[in-house]
């Protein structure tokens, strides 16, 4: 009987690996290509960020990352992603949110908006707010008047950075949401359950890894973007410079370590979001399924 | 007693529910009963509060209730999917209604009994710390219940209520629910479109179809007295002869001489009969005939003559 039993088992496993599964010389030959473009093209950048980086010792790095200068683009930097993740938290949940749970006219446009900073240029996006805010722009005029700085200054880098940004929070939520549907949320009304209360007792804790992996991919974003926020800084040294941009300035005054040892700290950036990420997905896996 | 009044509503060109009245008595068991965009899923919500209606009222006990939102209703809904919360245990999905009142929340030990006792009435006891992901579907249905039943509704609703169980956990859930609701004296509605399931269950049974109430009655009446032909179809099997007599399939007999003559195509055993099914000669109707089980069946390629015990007429179909 069992005998019988593991043939019936071999075959249909025989059975499944021809139907679904390619010869053992294709899977090996598409396994190195994978692994030697992630190589090339992942891998071997960031060995040589931070060799460079590390070139002439720990001594150097540390003097280059210590700098006034490269110390103002650290708090700079953190500023704006300080500013413009939270703000993109609030209108990623608000967008998904009335998105999935209502029906409402220009609802398609507004996914459709959403993405629009996917699929614009970041230079554009840059141009887009000096255009509006610049000397010469549409509110130029009126904010010179006011004695407002917005392009050149602070204001203007969290403008870009929120418009850049905006997409990555909604577009993890709004699957996610829809997927769900709105029927725990109606089983907490009728249990009496205000809207507060059910978005925070229920909506919430459905939504959680997803929401964090999407304020996560924000944040790196936020502190790595560099197009549009070249754009409307102005690279003044101490005062507007994001660290992108304080790489690129080191960089063009041949300023190789300096250039490198900062770029090396966005390097672990995108490593320590690289791992959070990878974290968050084994955990929203398991969440995800509905089991503990 | 649950009025509705001449409730309409619709779903931009849809219309779900044209002028809808009924009255459900406290202490009922009643079902609505209809095929899928029949309307009746649209009414419960209407009723629960979850949907509002575009005209029309809706009448706890002789009081408006249409302004109000599910939440200050007090009735207890309970979702096809049964919709439990996934990141909370089996108890806490079940305290979920008395934590979260803002008025006169009892205190912690006391919504703990609470939760105990309904697990005990829902035959849960021990299983109050499982998540839902856990439970097997008719457990999560009968946590689903639960949950709904601690806040003491005046009003139980439930949408589909067995949908997602397979036959033989649906059937044992049925006999329990009814019991259930009979000792709690509770006041239910429930939407099916399985009528066997509205028969079995309900004091009365409301049919539905395209938005509209097509009959109103006990098992029993709807069943035997169908007011149209929709419901004579819809609730049991109906055969629908030349010259509009509609007749079901344990109303026909077979005759020697003077029938309606039917060509055998198949016969088979159902349960205490014998089916035949048939085309009457000259159609392309197909008849369906009950024949008591101790009869010898005819064979297939008979053609038998048929004669209705009770049959009926439809007004509206007289002309054909």
């Amino acid at each position: 009987m069992s005998g019988r039993m593991t043939a019936l088992l071999a075959r249909a496993r025989l059975r499944a690996r021809r139907s679904t599964t390619e010869s053992r010389g294709l899977q090996i030959v598409l396994i190195t290509i994978a692994l030697l473009f992630l190589a090339f093209f992942l891998l071997l950048p960031l060995v040589a960020v931070f060799s460079e980086a590390l070139k002439a010792g720990i001594g150097p790095f540390l003097d280059a990352v210590t700098t006034d200068d490269a110390i103002s683009a650290i708090e700079l930097t953190l500023l704006i992603a300080g500013i413009s993740v939270p703000l993109n938290l609030v209108f990623g949940l608000a967008a998904s949110w009335a998105i999935t749970k209502y029906q409402f006219p220009g609802k398609s446009l507004l996914i459709s908006l959403i993405d629009l900073p996917f699929s614009v240029s970041p230079v554009v996006s840059g141009l887009i707010f000096v255009l509006l805010f610049g000397a010469n722009g549409v509110f130029g005029h009126w904010l010179a008047e006011h004695d407002l700085k917005i392009i050149f200054a602070v204001p203007g880098i969290v403008l870009a950075t929120v418009f850049i940004t905006f997409p990555f929070v909604a577009r993890e939520l709004i699957p996610l949401m829809m997927e769900q549907g709105k029927d725990e949320e109606e089983a907490a009304l009728s249990l009496g359950a205000n809207g507060w209360q059910t978005f925070w007792h229920v909506t919430l804790p459905n939504i959680r890894w997803g929401l964090l992996y999407g304020v996560l991919l924000c944040n790196a974003r936020a502190m790595g973007e560099f197009g549009a926020v070249s754009v409307v800084s102005g690279h003044i040294r101490g005062e507007t410079n994001t660290m992108p941009l304080h790489v690129e300035i080191l960089y063009n005054e041949y300023d190789f370590v300096g250039a490198f040892a900062v770029a090396s700290l966005l390097a672990c950036l995108a490593l320590v979001t690289l791992v959070a990420k990878t974290v968050l997905e084994w955990r929203f896996n398991i969440h995800g399924s509905g089991k503990h | 007693m649950i009025r509705v009044q001449s409730i309409t509503k619709r779903f931009g060109d849809f219309p779900a529910l044209h002028g809808i009245d009924l009255e459900v008595e406290t202490g009922e068991f009643v079902a609505l009963l209809g095929p899928s965009g029949s309307g009746k899923t649209t009414l419960l919500r209407i009723i629960a509060g979850l949907e509002y209606q575009d005209s029309g009222e809706v009448l706890f006990d002789g009081e408006d209730v249409s302004a109000r939102p599910v939440g200050e209703r007090r009735v207890g809904f309970v979702f096809q999917q049964y919709a439990l919360f996934k990141h909370m245990t089996v108890a806490e999905n079940i305290a979920f209604g008395l934590s979260v009142r803002r008025k006169g929340r009892p205190p912690r030990a006391e919504i703990r009994d609470r939760a105990d006792e309904l697990l005990r009435l829902v035959q849960l006891d021990g299983l109050g710390k499982r998540y839902p992901g856990q439970l097997s579907g008719g457990q999560r249905q009968r946590v689903a219940l639960a949950r709904a039943l601690a806040i003491e509704p005046q009003l139980l609703l439930l949408d589909e209520p067995f949908g997602a169980l397979d036959a033989k956990v649906r059937k044992d859930l049925r006999r329990w629910l009814r019991e259930l609701h009979n000792r709690m004296g509770l006041t239910s509605i429930f939407v099916t479109h399985d009528q066997e399931e509205a028969l079995e269950l309900a004091d009365r049974v409301v049919v539905m179809d395209h938005g509209k109430i097509e009959q109103v009655g006990t098992p029993e009446q709807v069943y035997m007295n169908p007011a149209s032909p929709f419901v004579s179809h819809f609730v049991g099997e109906t055969n629908q002869l030349p010259g509009g007599i509609h007749v079901r399939p344990h109303d026909l007999e077979l005759v020697e001489s003077g029938g309606l003559p039917v060509l055998v195509d198949n016969v088979f055993r159902r349960a205490g009969a014998w089916r035949i099914e048939g085309t009457v000669e000259g159609h392309e109707r197909v008849v369906e005939i009950d024949l008591d089980a101790s009869r010898t069946p005819p064979a297939l390629g008979d053609t038998v003559q048929i004669r209705p015990l009770r049959e009926r007429r439809f007004a509206a179909e007289q002309q054909g």
